[in-house]
């Protein structure tokens, strides 16, 4: 009798295949439910590894030693739609008030961490990545200002990204333009306007040396590594009851972490009020920084 | 069942293949019923391809021929089942396509009959021969199998299979026809062929109506032509005789089917 045997065994998956199969799928539908009840970029927390750092400037089109204006030339102006009005500001959570004067001895003290001067970092997180980011802006009235240059095939996904944060209960503001000059990438701006942790008034002294302010910057710029310091005379406007404001600008150049650094230190000091705090890319990996701080001078109240 | 259906090709057509199972469902119903299906294995679907074997070791034959089929089937070796005969005079490579089995499990659990077995036609025709108590252990046996579309030769020497030859008829005729004699006659003499001359078989074995029907074209090809029944040693009821004869081409038209039957028996 011949007996061959040809038994057709059904083709399987490898065992090891298998598993891994149903390893992927449970390991994806935990991660789903995580995602659905917790959001995993706030498990993950990437973006706030990536809030200290700016974008380097990537546009080519740009002509050696060319600025980016403030008010620049406008061929075309195409501006999102107007603020809305009445909606919650509930990206920025306004933690509660910080004391306006503090004595002096307490300088070395530290208070609760002040977070508005990274607010543009955290919008740019926001907006897409393929747009070029020059600038940012942080002032300490809550408005937060994005510049760059984003190709026209971005334009779209850029309206979206503002749009969402207009749902999102910010107050934005979009704005294309195109250099006089030619410039074949149209530049934006992004204002927005939110809340803001600062405190709001500045500190009371009865008396400071002139130059305070600036030493007191320059000594954290120091500190924290940046070159290039800079300073603007300081500016003085009569405030209510007979007191002064005094306002100090400089700026500084450094990496993304020494001006986390300074500006870290600047909104934890008690002595001064962080007013404005800015960065500009100037070279790959290298950005100026430009900030002011403020205080009111006049008679302290327990005196 | 309407018309009659071309296997294995045309299993892959969901009708049809659901025709075919509705058809052994309604079998099994009237009382036909096995424990095991067999299926034989021939055309495209298969091959039986012949070697020679590794001097006293059937382990390394087997693994020498295995070898030889990676080989040959190369980036097609896992589409086919294989497995191995050995004789004493030389080690066959049986393979069989993966699919088309596949396709008969189909069918086999459309039916609900139960897992499908397989075994080669010509090793169908070879159990048939000693199912029937024809087989010899001495001498050559050439097994003529011819239906419509085709004719198949086996040869048998001492009693273990040496040597198949399958064609397709050249015209469309239901008759034997002189062209189809003269077919069968050169791939009978094929077999039979030592390369010293053409050998008579010490017998033929006609399976089925059409080689009964041939049988007075194939002298000199063996000393005795003789129809092959399968069930000749078996012990039949009277109604079972009945209806063989009534068969057309009688016990030999069921030479394959008793083949595998005895098979299946072998296997249970």
């Amino acid at each position: 009798m011949i007996r061959v045997e040809l038994e057709c065994a059904r083709r399987r998956l490898p065992f090891y295949l298998a598993i891994s199969g149903i390893v992927a799928i449970v390991v994806a539908v935990v991660l789903y439910g995580i995602d659905r009840q917790i959001g995993l970029l706030r498990v993950i927390d990437l973006q706030g590894w990536r809030n200290l750092y700016v974008q380097a400037p990537e546009d080519t089109n740009k002509r050696p030693g060319e600025a980016i204006l403030e008010e620049p030339s406008m061929v075309e102006v195409v501006v999102d739609s107007p603020p809305s009005v009445g909606m919650n500001q509930v990206a920025i959570a306004v933690p509660p008030a910080l004391p306006a004067v503090e004595p002096v001895s307490t300088s070395n003290s530290v208070a609760a961490p002040i977070s508005w001067w990274k607010s543009a970092q955290r919008l740019r997180q926001r907006l897409p990545q393929k747009i070029t980011v020059t600038r940012q802006q942080n002032l300490s009235d809550g408005t937060f200002q994005i510049e760059g240059r984003a190709k026209a095939e971005h334009h779209a996904a850029l309206r979206r990204s503002v749009a969402a944060l207009r749902i999102q209960g910010l107050r934005p503001t979009l704005t294309f333009w195109r250099e006089a000059g030619g410039a074949a990438v149209p530049a934006f701006i992004v204002r927005v306007l939110a809340g803001s942790d600062a405190p709001q008034r500045p500190p009371l002294r009865a008396s400071m040396p002139v130059d305070a302010l600036l030493q007191l910057a320059q000594g954290h710029a120091r500190a924290a590594g940046l070159v290039k310091l800079a300073s603007t005379r300081p500016t003085h406007e009569p405030a209510s009851a007979g007191n002064t404001r005094v306002e100090q600008g400089m700026s500084a150049v450094g990496n993304p972490t020494q001006i986390a650094m300074f500006g870290t230190a600047l909104a934890a000091e008690l002595q001064a009020r962080l007013t404005r705090f800015d960065i500009e890319a100037i070279a790959r990996g290298l950005f100026r920084v430009t900030a002011s701080i403020d205080v009111l001078l006049g008679k302290e109240p327990n005196r | 069942m309407p018309g009659s259906l071309q296997l294995p090709e045309q299993l892959a057509e969901d009708e049809k293949r659901s025709t075919l199972a509705t058809a052994l469902r309604q079998l099994a119903n009237a009382g036909m019923k096995c424990q095991r299906p067999y299926f034989g294995l021939g055309g495209t679907s298969s091959f039986v391809k012949r070697r020679f074997l590794v001097p006293d070791s059937r382990a390394q034959t087997r693994e020498q021929l295995l070898w030889e089929a990676r080989q040959a089937l190369e980036e097609d070796y896992d589409d086919f089942v294989l497995d191995v005969l050995q004789t004493s005079r030389y080690g066959f490579v049986v393979a069989a396509r993966r699919e088309v089995l596949e396709l008969y499990g189909v069918l086999c659990r459309h039916a609900k009959i139960g897992k499908p077995g397989f075994d080669m036609i010509p090793f169908a025709l070879v159990n048939a021969l000693e199912g029937g108590g024809a087989a010899s252990d001495e001498g050559s046996d050439l097994i003529v199998q011819l239906s419509d579309a085709q004719g198949r030769v086996v040869l048998v020497r001492d009693g273990e299979f040496e040597a198949e030859a399958v064609w397709e008829w050249e015209d469309d005729s239901t008759l034997m026809t002189a062209d189809r004699i003269e077919l069968l006659r050169s791939y009978a003499e094929g077999l039979l062929d030592t390369g010293q001359g053409t050998q008579t078989a010490d017998r033929v074995w006609l399976a089925s109506a059409a080689a009964h029907d041939a049988a007075e074209h194939l002298a000199g090809l063996g000393r005795s032509i003789s129809p092959l029944d399968p069930f000749a040693r078996m012990s039949r009821r009277t109604r079972a005789d009945e209806a063989l004869e009534q068969m057309p081409g009688g016990g030999p038209a069921l030479a394959i089917a008793a083949g595998l039957a005895f098979r299946g028996l072998a296997d249970a």
